[in-house]
């Protein structure tokens, strides 16, 4: 009897409890603390780059690219593949898109997604028909060094696309979905 | 989501940022400021940041790591403002006495 009357006539207990309930009982209060969840998952984001229609910044939109495929976790084969072919589509914008024009850009969009890493890479040239770009694989092309960007697209990612921007210049979609993990494929 | 904007004139070079520059998508932007370091090494580098709407632990890291190393950062704005500005006050404390982690050896 004599301890409840104690701890009635002293407050000190009861507000250190009271503060501890609350701190319990509030969690809408402790949520501001908590980073959003585009913070905490990263995945289905965008990174894009515009650059200039120099050559020597190139290397610049690789490096990017090999950092995206490392987090998003896909193999180094895949990854050199998809480094290759969004070098392809860059330098393809530069000198046939732009044609060097120092006042036109090339910009690059890395869309990650939980699958699939998609890339678009627009140029600001005349655009042009890819149905009409001459086969590598025929005969009297295949000792010819140039034509191969687009075949190499083609042949190192999942789906391409060529498009038309509607502002102006060509639009290349690419997309590479990730391999299926070891653990992945048993489960299966 | 984060836009890089290279503009890449004779002696500068200027990236704009735009978006959230957060999380593991800081390091997009240490691979350009990289790139342009080892390709031309004197070349001065200003980061317009006039654009950004977020900026994280990391990003606020990079920006100071660029600023040691003589990168100029340009703001808007109230809170980027007060980013830039701390991470100005911070940088040019260590000049004047040295990194914290450099006198406690």
């Amino acid at each position: 009897m004599g301890l409840k009357t104690e701890e009635a006539a002293d407050p000190k207990p009861n507000i250190f409890w009271r503060e501890v309930v609350l701190s319990d009982e509030a969690p809408a209060k402790a949520q501001h603390l908590t980073p959003p969840a585009e913070i905490t998952q990263p995945l289905n984001e965008t990174v894009a780059l515009s650059i200039a229609s120099k050559l020597e910044l190139v290397e610049m939109v690789e490096l990017v690219a090999r950092s995206v495929t490392a987090k998003m976790g896909f193999d180094e084969d895949d990854s050199t593949w998809i480094e290759l072919a969004i070098r392809e589509a860059v330098v393809n914008g530069i000198l046939h898109g732009n044609q060097y024009s120092a006042d036109k850009r090339i910009d690059i969009q890395f869309h990650v997604e939980p699958e699939a890493m998609a890339v678009y890479v627009r140029d600001h040239g005349q655009g042009f028909d890819p149905t009409r770009l001459p086969d590598p694989l025929v005969e009297e092309n295949l000792l010819k060094p140039s034509n191969r960007g687009i075949f190499l697209i083609r042949t190192l990612m999942d789906e391409v696309q060529y498009s038309a921007h509607p502002e102006g210049g060509c639009v290349v979609r690419m997309k590479k979905y990730k391999s299926p993990s070891n653990e992945q494929i048993l489960a299966s | 989501m984060l836009r890089i904007t290279i503009h890449d004139k004779p002696r500068v070079t200027s990236f704009v940022i735009e978006g959230k520059l957060v999380g593991p998508w800081v390091e997009e932007l240490e691979k350009c400021w990289e790139s342009v370091l080892a390709a031309e090494p004197s070349s001065t580098i200003l980061v317009n940041l006039t654009a950004v709407t977020f900026i994280d632990y990391e990003g606020r890291e990079l920006l100071t790591r660029m600023r040691r190393l003589g990168v100029r950062l340009e703001s808007a704005g109230l809170v980027m403002d007060a980013i830039v500005g701390e991470i100005e006050a911070e940088v040019e404390k260590e000049n004047n006495h040295g990194p914290e982690d450099r006198r406690s050896c």
